[in-house]
């Protein structure tokens, strides 16, 4: 049932892309009962991992990456004085492909490294890649965990039910809400030639982002969490207050954290980790950042902020191993510092991220040098940024407190009650006369 | 009962206090908006339109007509000039086009029985077009369409699952349907430069431009005039003045020629300087009072002629 329902829900939106995940879960299928088969036999088994490594790769390469790099190449040739006759492709990219190919291609590695049985039944093997909560925008579960809930019966509890409500309720608000009321801003701004705007509408443009992003892609993880609870499954919470980090790597296990830990474990280690020595990490760290850059989208802005990103976290590293100590332990005052240090670092990644170009991106940052002067549209984009975004992160601040994300589903009864109906009336009052995409859905 | 509040206490609190806000919304609705006020007024507005004794000139339009024109005036010059009693009644709800006034007119006039003698459609430069996806579905919902008419309303105008959901949920809870109001009032309130910001930020590249029309996007135009016709009642154009004088599109003249329904302009009977549009849209006092005193003796000379059934330039001017 769950499984016609996700193919249906996948379906949908274009269902000549069904052939796709039906192949990459047939391969994977395959390929976890025959290394499973093989025991001992470490060539049979490698070549199995390499058949789904090569599947699934190839198919995100084909669909997202190959017009890219033809683009690239055409590019380089023309910048190296050559007339290339590249042809420009238009594949249209299958949604969630780099979701469910990377939990799919967890479940292979997870059974080559023997850490995982494989299972023996389709159905359930298939349910566990095409989960219609978090099939096109994550979060990228493990085959460990989300394949026993396949499995095995589920009953929801009451609880199941008022946690899920909760997800879902607070998932919609920061998406309809914060996201979407942020992303007028955004294109607003992004859309504008930086001459034309002060180096306070830069500004505004570049924190609605940050928040139109976390509110966009959380709200999707949370609703997709909430979803699930529902029907009695538990999925890893993706995100726990990104913004409150006091360094890259803190960030880094707060935000996405399906896909950092997936990088880690399936590239970041693999490559040596921290184990071959002070410049080989450094050059893990980079290169495992400017792949994770690339896995968001095919385009230079990604691989620049993943680039940053990597350089920044080798560069934390270093001053950590320097000083000898975590910069991130200090009192207070200065913790609070380093989160707004944090907090601004990561906006002006998230500037590459946004920008159409990397070339628009350095325009917006030698923006930020030019003319201060407080415009209508700076007042009014702080003014809503401050409205709509500052209650959200006061609420975060006691959830994180509180040490516990579902701290409000045990909060007394009145303050759960007031938190849902200002919800509930938000969503409907508040909402953003556009709504938009979810930005994760191009991914 | 008990064991029921005792094991869901929030859910039933939320539904509580949603239920006590809805009400405090129906209740002071009408305070909440003067476009709301107004168009509760809009029944009594046409019973006096269509009192028995005399001639009856309904007025609909937006807030071009609303601010463009002084109906007691009006009535005053209608009366001097046909020399004989005159109920002229304006309808005015903001921001609306063919679409709602169609809608409203079958609720209050059609349906109702309460009929002017004359129609008068009040409009600006590009208000008689259709626009598709532009509707005012929360408003619709609410104020304009009949339940009747709901089944129409979709074969014609909603016509995908989320217009009509969106309109079905607006028809029986005001919180929702008024959500375009409290935002307003509300941002407003709290945020420095709202509505001309938020105005420029929803503003769509490339929409200043004009685009092309044809007399197929007057669809809700023709079937309020026909609407009209059906209904024994003489309908009449009436361009308003901006700041500019703005020419009557092509196809507005040839559907009106085409149904016979005359177009009164006398925009060029007034002397209106821009300053008489303090928000470069609407007339202000000074400005009202001059184009209703242009408008009256016009006015009067061609309900007469309608209503005697005798011919009409079609292009009054």
């Amino acid at each position: 049932m769950l499984l016609v329902a996700s193919y249906v829900f996948y379906g949908a939106w274009d269902w000549r892309f069904l052939g796709l995940i039906a192949i990459s879960t047939i391969v994977d299928y395959v390929a976890g009962l025959r290394m499973a088969a093989a025991d001992g036999a470490t060539r049979t088994r490698r070549r199995w991992l390499t058949a789904s490594l090569v599947t699934n790769l190839g198919l995100l390469g084909v669909f997202k990456y190959l017009g890219f790099f033809l683009e690239s190449t055409a590019d380089l040739l023309q910048f190296l004085g050559f007339e290339p006759n590249i042809p420009s492709l238009r594949i249209i990219l299958p949604v969630g492909i780099s979701f469910y190919t990377f939990q799919t291609l967890s479940y292979s590695i997870d059974v080559y490294r023997r850490q995982l049985e494989p299972t023996s039944d389709f159905l359930d093997f298939a349910l566990y890649v095409s989960f219609f909560p978090q099939l096109v925008a994550g979060p990228i579960e493990r085959a460990k965990r989300l394949l026993p809930q396949v499995q095995n019966p589920r009953s929801p509890s009451g609880r199941d039910l008022s946690v899920g409500s909760y997800l879902v309720l607070l998932g919609l608000f920061k998406k309809v809400v914060i996201a979407d009321n942020m992303a007028i801003l955004v294109n607003h701004i992004f859309s504008q030639t930086p001459g034309s705007l002060s180096a306070w509408d830069c500004l505004v443009g570049v924190y609605a982002f940050a928040f139109q992003i976390y509110g966009d892609f959380h709200g999707y993880s949370l609703i997709a969490q909430g979803v699930s609870a529902w029907m009695g499954f538990h999925i890893m919470d993706n995100f726990r207050h990104p913004y409150f980090s006091r360094s890259p790597q803190e960030f880094w296990k707060r935000w996405h954290i399906s896909l950092s830990s997936w990088l880690r474990d399936y590239l970041y280690i693999p490559l040596g980790g921290n184990r071959r020595g002070r410049v080989r990490t450094y050059v893990n760290l980079l290169t495992t950042m400017l792949l994770g850059g690339l896995w968001h989208g095919a385009a230079w802005t990604f691989v620049v902020w993943g680039g940053i990103h990597g350089g920044w976290l080798a560069l934390h590293r270093w001053i950590s191993e320097r000083s000898g100590s975590d910069p991130a332990e200090t009192g207070w005052p200065g913790r609070m510092l380093k989160m707004f240090v944090t907090f601004q670092l990561v906006c002006v990644t998230w500037l590459f991220f946004r920008a159409d170009t990397v070339g628009q991106a350095w325009s917006f940052m030698l923006s930020l040098g030019g003319s201060w002067h407080l415009t209508p549209l700076s007042e009014y984009g702080f003014g809503l940024i401050g409205l709509l975004c500052l209650p959200m992160v006061a609420y975060e601040a006691w959830v994180e407190r509180k040490g516990d994300l579902m701290a409000l589903v045990d909060a007394p009864v009145l303050a759960r009650a007031f938190f849902y109906l200002v919800l509930l009336l938000g969503l409907v009052w508040l909402s953003a006369p556009a709504p938009s995409e979810f930005i994760y859905f191009q991914f | 009962m008990l064991r029921f509040v005792s094991r869901y206490p929030v859910p039933l609190l939320v539904v509580g206090a949603l239920a006590v806000v809805e009400g405090g919304l129906r209740y002071s609705e009408a305070r909440l908006s003067g476009d709301v006020a107004q168009i509760e007024e809009a029944p009594r507005q046409v019973r006096y339109a269509a009192r028995d004794s005399g001639a009856g000139v309904l007025m609909l339009g937006n807030s071009l007509l609303a601010e463009g024109v002084d109906q007691r005036e009006l009535e005053r010059a209608l009366e001097a000039n046909l020399g004989r009693d005159v109920s002229v009644a304006k309808v005015t709800p903001d921001g609306t086009t063919p679409l709602e006034w169609r809608y409203l007119f079958r609720k209050l006039v059609v349906r109702t029985g309460e009929k002017p003698s004359v129609l008068v459609l009040a409009f600006g430069p590009g208000h008689l077009w259709d626009r598709p996806g532009a509707s005012q579905v929360l408003r619709l919902a609410v104020h304009h369409v009949a339940a009747g008419d709901v089944g129409m309303l979709f074969n014609e105008e909603l016509t995908d699952i989320e217009s009509r959901a969106e309109f079905l949920t607006a028809r029986v809870w005001r919180s929702y349907a008024l959500r375009d109001r409290i935002q307003l009032r509300l941002l407003d309130l709290v945020l420095p430069h709202f509505r001309t910001e938020r105005a420029k930020l929803l503003r769509r590249p490339g929409s200043e431009g004009g685009s092309h029309h044809d007399v197929a996007d007057l669809r809700n135009l023709r079937e309020l005039l026909e609407d009209a016709a059906g209904a024994g009642i003489h309908v009449i154009l009436l361009p308003m003045p901006a700041p500019h004088l703005w020419p009557v599109e092509g196809p507005v003249e040839t559907l009106a020629r085409t149904l016979s329904v005359p177009i009164l302009d006398v925009r060029d009977k007034v002397s209106l300087e821009p300053e008489r549009f303090p928000d470069g849209e609407h007339l202000d006092a000074l400005g009202r009072e001059a184009f209703t005193e242009a408008l009256g003796p016009q006015l009067g000379r061609v309900v007469q002629s309608v209503m005697a059934g005798s011919e009409v330039p079609l292009r009054e001017e």
